[in-house]
């Protein structure tokens, strides 16, 4: 079944990287668009240009029901489409060449963040937004990445919190069938997430964040099962 | 041990936010039929092709605590808030010292409000614009902020307007109905309360649809009884065209129209003599008995008692007698009461269209 354009999306991370490239083209197609990203200032100059609305918040750390209640007033209804695409890395290393931090290194505090930001806040979201989207028959997106399968070194907690959010959906999808629930891996893109993970890298061979965007959202309808890669790069 | 008692007691309120919503119970009024059930019967005491129409406004933490003159103040926003994005006007309630578990007459009046007088709360203030010819403790105010920053200003002061007959005080997640969505109303519309996805499924499976419209429902009780008479305020409402449509497509099928809540027959009728048409509007109506319903067949209400203003409304869908016999059967049955309580649905008769026609 093909569903109709998205009407309202509700995006994290939507300032800059992927997220601001689905606010983009969701915009271009008519959706409302409300946006999340902590930095206020970088949120609005951001979104003012495409017309969506700007609601600044740190997912790791809100009232995940007056976040959504929110949102819906901004939208003016109920969402259609929710992309999960705020995320961290956790506080880095001092190591300039390689700054993702060793397990052996990093803090509860680091840890907890960590899962506060890729995994608790969006799955409280989901659960405060899923009523609501319901009705319109929903979809769900989160964010995955390959390190949620691969055991990269350095790569522990953001890793973990992503391999605990790709089950979350899972199980959501088990459990609502009225929804859909979908994890992309969007692969490597040029983003400063990805210049502050690996700074070294040749950002010739990353891909462009918009072309990401595209991509995901052509394969909404399009993907069986609860998790896709996106090789874009 | 007590004494034999002659009479029932008062219809006892629902206190348990917790209480599962499968053990709503729903007393049937059709026609003049009485029957027991519980919620999951809905479907079966439903015919398909009737359409429920709900109200989607999720609560607001109506409530802020602050001071005037020095004096601590309670405030509650009164007519909730609709379409305009936290507006800078508002219509808002003063409460005196003291907290929702005391009586009402017990409490303090607030410290007269007069016109520029300054309400001040942690982060955000409010002065005084107009008072209302009602009662002194309705004034119209205006916030010092609007949008985005008056949203997060009441969001981090604001609590849930509370409930004397409760024991705790409730969580804003308590007061929000499984599809609420815009933050529109003072007060839960909690007819729609026990409505799980999983029984409105249920109801979709029988041929029995849903559409939403979205009421800002105001406060139920003030205290004040010149206020309270005044009650409801008028309130906004949004009904979007695909509602107004199903609506319209479902009388013309010979299907009923069921209203749940009264927010919602108030939203419907108002808009009935506006034309008909979808989109904004305020509701200004006052339904009773000699109220002639234009767009809503039957209504799903929570359990009321004769005198309170919602008992009122229900006579535009029974007649006097069978709403006293449903009280009746109610309290000597144990229903609960207020918003943590039973439902009532009441159509006017057996099958079909009913009485209207
Ligand atoms: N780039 C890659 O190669 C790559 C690879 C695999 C997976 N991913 C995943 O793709 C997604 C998008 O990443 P990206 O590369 O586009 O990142 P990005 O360009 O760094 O953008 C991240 C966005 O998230 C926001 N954000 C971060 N922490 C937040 C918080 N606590 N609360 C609210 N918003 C927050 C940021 O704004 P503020 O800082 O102002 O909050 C920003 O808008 C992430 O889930 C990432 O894990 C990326």
């Amino acid at each position: 079944m093909t569903r109709p354009n998205p009407q309202r999306a509700l995006i994290t991370g939507a300032s800059r990287g992927l997220g601001l490239a689905l606010a983009t083209i969701l915009r271009e197609r008519g959706a409302q668009v409300v946006g999340i990203a902590r930095d206020e200032r970088r949120l609005h100059a951001a979104l003012a240009p495409i017309g969506a609305h700007p609601l600044a918040a740190d997912v790791g750390d809100t009232d995940a029901d007056a976040l959504v209640a929110r949102a819906s007033s901004l939208a003016g209804g109920p969402f259609d489409l929710f992309v999960h695409a705020a995320s961290t890395l956790g506080p880095l290393g001092d190591d300039s060449e390689d700054p993702m931090p060793r397990l052996a290194d990093v803090s509860a505090d680091a840890l907890q963040r960590t899962f506060a930001v890729n995994t608790l806040g969006p799955a409280l979201l989901v659960r405060a937004l899923h009523r609501t989207m319901r009705r319109e028959g929903g979809t769900v997106v989160v964010i995955s990445s390959d390190a949620a399968i691969e055991r990269y070194p350095g790569w522990g907690p953001y890793g973990a919190s992503k391999t605990a959010l790709d089950h979350l959906v899972g199980v959501w999808a088990a459990e609502d069938a009225a929804l859909r629930f979908l994890a992309f891996d969007p692969g490597e893109m040029d983003t400063a997430m990805h210049a502050a993970a690996m700074p070294t890298a040749d950002r010739d061979a990353l891909a462009d964040p918009g072309t990401v965007a595209a991509a995901i959202l052509a394969r909404l309808d399009a993907t069986s099962g609860t998790r896709a890669v996106i090789e874009a790069a | 041990m007590g004494m034999p008692i002659a009479h029932p007691p008062a219809l006892r309120p629902g206190t348990d936010p917790e209480r599962p919503l499968d053990a709503t119970r729903l007393l049937s009024v059709r026609g003049d039929t009485i029957a027991h059930r519980r919620i999951g019967a809905l479907p079966a005491e439903l015919t398909p092709g009737d359409l429920l129409v709900l109200n989607d406004a999720a609560t607001l933490p109506a409530s802020l605590r602050g001071e005037l003159r020095g004096e601590p103040i309670e405030v509650r926003i009164a007519a909730g808030v609709g379409p305009d994005d936290f507006p800078l006007d508002m219509w808002v309630v003063l409460f005196g010292a003291g907290d929702w578990r005391m009586d009402t007459d017990a409490r303090p009046a607030p410290p007269p409000a007069p016109e520029g007088a300054r309400l001040r709360f942690d982060g955000l203030e409010a002065t005084v614009t107009e008072r209302s010819s009602i009662s002194p403790r309705l004034v119209r105010v205006r916030w010092s902020c609007q949008g985005d920053a008056l949203a997060s200003a009441l969001y981090r002061l604001g609590a849930v307007v509370q409930y004397r007959h409760l024991h705790s005080a409730l969580s804003l997640a308590a007061v929000q109905t499984p599809y609420a969505a815009r933050p529109w109303a003072v007060e839960m519309p909690s007819t729609g309360r026990p409505l799980s996805w999983r029984l409105l499924d249920a109801l979709r499976n029988h041929g029995i649809d849903h559409a939403f419209l979205t009421h800002a429902a105001g406060l139920s009780a003030t205290g004040d009884p010149a206020l309270d008479r005044a009650l409801p305020l008028p309130e906004r409402y949004e009904i979007p065209a695909a509602t107004l449509t199903t609506v319209l497509e479902t009388r013309a099928r010979g299907g009923r129209v069921i209203a749940v809540g009264t927010t919602v027959a108030r939203a419907l009728e108002s808009a009935a003599l506006e034309g008909s048409r979808p989109g904004a509007g305020t509701a200004t109506l006052r339904i009773g008995p000699h109220h002639e319903r234009r767009l809503v067949d039957g209504i799903l209400t929570g359990i009321h008692a004769p005198g309170e203003s919602h008992f009122e409304l229900l006579g535009a869908f029974a007649t006097r007698q069978t709403l006293e016999r449903a009280h009746a059967a109610a309290l000597w049955g144990g229903y609960l009461a207020h918003e943590l309580g039973d439902l009532m649905l009441l159509l006017p008769s057996n099958d079909g269209r009913g009485l209207a026609e």
